[in-house]
């Protein structure tokens, strides 16, 4: 038995640590990431670095090699997403993990050569149109129509959720193309919208936390080689979302940040000493660390799991359930240490340039972000403990 | 990284599983606990299936296992309630015979535990404190002989034949001490544990004894037991509580209410399905404290390991114990339904040796110092 990365995958690790830390967190992608209109991406640093990942084989890296990808085990996969998140780079995910591979697999071939070229070089993102106003968990429900004439789909409708919409080139959207209410799920396709399209609009949705988006499709007219993979089969595309990923929603890097810049920042600060001596304080500490050092081994075992054949599927709810609650708890946690000078956002006094503040806030989406946490502890329970539907 | 047990494990796993099902029926657990809940004939099973030498040596007897090899015993006997005293003889008793300049009278010992012929078993407190360390009997030497003088409690299976090893003052440092439960100046009041086992409160009258240990590899022994203690105690919590997992899922998947499986409601679903993240939290973190114990690593890295196991080990028995009881109705606490008896046993073992509170002051002040 053996929990620990290997010294292969610890080489590994070092590598996009280092690559990171002096390629892409440069002082003019700090500096563009902190206004708010560009903290997600976007920006013209934001694209100069997305192609730069992209000219140095980063978004294929996780690609299958069929593919034209460097077919990274999970492990690696994992290691590349986390150390970006730890450092607060907004990783590509969907080009380099998620979309971009299923693209590159379903697309028409009209169409495939140019998107997957432009994706793959770090010069479009895509969004997912998936939610609507009266679709979440029960996606099924989707309303946006896609109706044929001639050689084109005519879309209407309207996504909510639509993430990095704003600077995205392509939605990768599911519409229903067969109105039979009896169809539910077996009614839906899946298109690339281009978002130059005539009667595409977004509008920015300010959250507690993160910011996103909601778009709209008025007669939005795209060609049938934008549409993906089977008529009417898109729903193996949007559940065929993998483990792997969600995994990487509430991976043990990207949570233990917050924990790691309060104990440097009490232990830096001299005139913190007798409040890291108090025994509350240490309690609270020790109960993150407790909690984190759970999160990482879940995160290894599942890991290990996909590694070894094994589809994940239960450890990566298990983990995201995990991951996401200890996220929320964590920010209390650190929050209740440092008192009410980690509420401040900005100006002197600012803790970690805002981090602190700005956690419990983003927090808050975690737990039914990705997949509510309560659909997670179904699979669980279904899946893991064999109880009855 | 691997998770997975080696071949050796996973035969230890399935031969104490078949033994432990097989001698541990209800019924007979039942006519157990009007004696203490030891089972002397699965004792001498185990012995006769050489199970209780797994650390040791060949030279002593034994088949050289690592702890993580011993651990899969643990976990097999929780699983199973096994009503033997293992985490108290073969890691309390056993291991620091093991670790310590062999001796006559260790060797001796040994060789009869693993015959199944006499119990090694250890007496680390005293009555009226919480750390072992807090020692008021005292060791008196007579040229090579040692003679103990004092009060111990909490000892298990001291009704038994076999030997004890104990810690008292020497005058320079504690010294670690083996004594025959037979000998001289021994004597015994029986105390019963909430899981109805046995305990024993020792009265030691200058008792004879041997010294194992002294000074610095005194403490050096009891650091190291403290922390195989602890580990060895989340390992017997994963078997506990993965089986009142296993037990409430069975339960509420073929009990019907209001004309469906109990399992069907959310809100008993999502609570088992809550347990089960715990043990899958709680097993991960076990096995990384078995890892840091069994390889060389720091002592600070092992401890901290072990503590966050152990801490985490008590507030998920707590959670477990609790859930699956309460998704059983009454049937859970029916002493005909086993899982009373794990319940018990996660209590024990929620506050054996140290609890989530005293750990994670323990593991607060390491991380701040």
């Amino acid at each position: 038995m053996q929990v620990d990365l290997s010294a292969e995958h610890l080489a590994f690790r070092e590598r996009v640590r280092n690559y990171m830390a002096e390629r892409m967190m440069t002082a003019d992608f700090l500096a563009e990431l902190k206004e708010s209109r560009f903290a997600h991406g976007g920006g013209p640093v934001y694209w100069s670095k997305l192609r730069q990942l992209g000219e140095d084989g980063w978004i294929r890296l996780s690609w299958p090699k069929e593919l034209g990808g460097g077919d990274a085990d999970p492990v690696q996969q994992y290691i590349l997403v986390e150390e970006a998140k730890r450092v607060g780079f907004p990783w590509p995910a969907l080009s380099a993990n998620s979309i971009g591979p299923m693209v590159a697999r379903h697309a028409q071939p009209a169409i495939r050569e140019r998107v997957v070229g432009e994706i793959l070089a770090g010069e479009a993102y895509l969004a997912i149109g998936y939610s609507e106003p009266n679709a979440g968990s029960d996606l099924a429900n989707l309303r946006t129509r896609a109706v044929r004439e001639g050689e084109d789909w005519v879309i209407n409708g309207q996504k909510i959720w639509t993430s990095c919409a704003n600077f995205a080139q392509y939605i990768w959207l599911a519409a229903r193309t067969d109105p039979d209410p009896g169809k539910r799920h077996k009614g839906i396709s899946i298109f690339l919208v281009p978002t130059d399209s005539p009667g595409y609009s977004c509008t920015l949705i300010e959250t507690l936390g993160v910011g996103t988006t909601a778009t709209y499709y008025q007669d939005v007219r795209v060609p049938d080689s934008y549409r993906v993979g089977e008529l009417n089969g898109g729903w193996p595309l949007i559940t065929s979302q993998l483990n792997l990923e969600r995994l990487s929603l509430a991976n043990y890097g990207h949570v233990a940040v917050l924990y790691d810049q309060t104990l440097a920042l009490l232990k830096s600060d001299p005139s913190c000493a007798s409040l890291l001596a108090e025994p509350w304080v240490q309690r609270n500490l020790a109960l993150a660390r407790m909690r984190l050092e759970a999160l990482k081994l879940l995160c290894f075992k599942a890991l290990w799991v996909m590694s070894n054949g094994g589809s994940g599927m239960v450890e990566a709810s298990v983990t995201k359930v995990f991951g996401s609650e200890l996220y929320v708890e964590l920010g209390r946690l650190m929050n209740e240490i440092l008192g009410p000078v980690s509420l401040l956002r900005d100006g002197p006094g600012v803790l970690a340039d805002g981090l602190i503040e700005k956690w419990y806030r983003k927090g808050t989406v975690h737990t039914f972000g990705g997949g509510a946490n309560e659909l997670q502890r179904n699979i669980i329970a279904q899946a893991g403990l064999g109880l009855p539907r | 990284m691997d998770f997975a047990l080696t071949d050796t494990q996973t035969g230890l796993q399935e031969l104490a599983g078949r033994i432990f099902a097989e001698q541990a029926s209800q019924e007979r657990l039942r006519q157990l606990d009007r004696t203490g809940y030891y089972d002397a004939l699965l004792w001498r099973q185990l012995a006769e299936s050489g199970l209780l030498g797994i650390t040791l040596d060949e030279a002593r007897g034994g088949v050289g296992e690592d702890f993580i090899t011993l651990s899969v015993l643990l976990e097999e006997a929780a699983r199973h309630v096994a009503p033997v005293p293992l985490l108290e003889v073969l890691v309390a008793g056993v291991l620091p015979l093991q670790w310590a300049p062999a001796c006559e009278a260790s060797n001796a010992a040994l060789r009869a535990l693993i015959q199944g012929e006499a119990m090694v078993c250890a007496a680390l407190y005293e009555p009226g404190q919480r750390n072992w360390r807090q020692v008021a009997t005292r060791a008196i030497r007579h040229g090579d002989a040692w003679q103990l003088t004092g009060s111990k409690h909490l000892v298990a299976v001291a009704d038994q034949p076999g030997v004890c090893w104990t810690l008292a003052q020497t005058g320079d440092g504690l010294g670690l001490f083996l004594f025959d439960l037979q000998a001289t100046g021994v004597s015994r009041r029986q105390q019963v544990d909430t899981t109805g086992e046995y305990r024993f409160a020792l009265e030691l009258g200058a008792v004879s004894a041997v010294c194992l240990a002294t000074a610095c590899e005194a403490q050096a022994l009891l650091d190291r037991l403290e922390l195989h203690l602890l580990a060895g105690c989340s390992v017997m919590a994963v078997g506990a509580c993965a089986e009142m997992t296993r037990l409430a899922a069975s339960h509420t998947s073929e009990r019907e209410q209001f004309g469906k499986p109990l399992a069907t409601f959310q809100a008993v679903a999502h609570r088992l399905a809550d347990c089960h993240i715990d043990i899958e939290a709680l097993r991960g973190l076990t096995q990384q404290a078995l890892c840091r114990l069994s390889a060389s690593h720091d002592d600070a890295e092992r401890s901290e390991a072990v503590l966050v196991a152990k801490a985490f080990s008590g507030e998920v028995l707590h959670r477990v114990s609790h859930a699956t009881q309460q998704v059983h109705g009454g049937t859970g606490v029916d002493r005909d339904y086993p899982l009373f008896r794990y319940c018990l046993l996660a209590k024990r073992l929620e506050l054996a040796y140290g609890s989530p509170a005293e750990l994670l002051q323990r593991l607060g002040a390491a991380l701040v110092a």
